[in-house]
């Protein structure tokens, strides 16, 4: 840890894993007293009819202020908690790690639910642990 | 989301468990929460004593950490089960899971300990990477032990 407030980021993503890890990161940084800055990152699908990359970012940006927002009204004892927001094209994974080069800790859900096996670990997940300069929180599926 | 009863920590006598320990450590203080130091391996059984006897610098970081959060706080399992199944089984629910992670990309995450836990745990899992630098204010026989580590144990990763 480089200075005295810990530096978290956050991978969101509008899904539930994405809310559990942000709630873990709000609730780290009220306990060690640190910052967290939410990532969210997108890609325009070049084969999207409708879309365009503006949309995209703009749809992201939106969904990432109303996740941060629902987290914040909902937690209890994090209130005082600096959150920073932050949308920013590209792979989920890449993104990721580009964005906590200078942080304590890298927090992210795992989804991995399949039929075939009883959890596996999320291709992004997986690949940012492998490729992260700081400590990766994975927050399973159903933790508490 | 409430602070977590006990943070459990794998180290397997291999580079980096001191890192590892000390992120546990401080993670422990912070929280308030017991720590847990979890190794296994096959035909060994007990407490810090056993420890001593395959991890001298986790024993040491051990000692220190009793120290510094008191003798009650920090519980030492050495057990003859698999790594990954005994770190899986010791985190329950409300805790948090914390171990060494790959030294190299694409291989530690994909295969063994890590993996296992990882995939099963029931808990948030910490994995605490090679890269991570300690933090200037750990203990001077923290960094040196954790340096010794580093040069003896090869390219082996932590649990895996």
């Amino acid at each position: 840890m480089g200075d005295n407030q810990h530096r978290i980021v956050v991978g969101v993503d509008g899904t539930d894993g994405g809310r559990r890890a942000l709630d873990w990161a709000l609730h780290e940084a009220a306990t060690r007293g640190g910052t967290v800055r939410a990532v969210m990152s997108w890609r325009w699908d070049t084969a999207s009819p409708t879309d365009s990359p503006d949309t995209v970012r703009v749809e992201a940006e939106r969904v990432l202020r109303d996740e941060i927002a629902s987290q914040q009204a909902t937690a209890s004892g994090e209130a005082g908690v600096t959150v920073a927001a932050e949308v920013v094209e590209g792979r989920a994974a890449d993104v990721l790690v580009r964005a906590a080069r200078d942080a304590d800790l890298l927090v992210l859900g795992s989804h991995g639910h399949t039929r075939v096996h009883r959890t596996v670990l999320g291709s992004t997940a997986q690949e940012v642990v492998e490729s992260a300069q700081c400590p990766v929180v994975v927050i399973p599926t159903g933790a508490a | 989301m409430s602070a977590p009863r006990h943070v459990v920590v794998g180290v397997a006598g291999h580079a980096g468990t001191v890192r590892t320990l000390s992120w546990a450590i401080n993670e422990s203080a912070a929280s308030g929460a017991q720590l847990v130091v979890v190794h296994g391996r096959l035909g060994l059984r007990g407490g810090l004593g056993a420890l001593q006897t395959v991890d001298r610098p986790a024993a040491g970081a051990v000692v220190a950490a009793r120290l510094r959060l008191g003798e009650t706080s920090v519980r030492v399992i050495v057990s003859g089960d698999e790594p990954g199944e005994l770190l899986v089984r010791e985190a329950g629910p409300e805790d948090i899971l914390v171990l060494g992670g790959p030294l190299r990309p694409g291989w530690s995450a994909r295969s063994g300990t890590v993996r296992h836990v990882m995939s099963r745990a029931r808990c948030p899992v910490i994995v605490v990477n090679e890269r991570w630098e300690l933090p200037v204010n750990a203990p001077a026989r923290a960094r040196s032990a954790d340096a010794r580590s580093y040069n003896g144990a090869g390219q082996l990763a932590e649990l895996a």
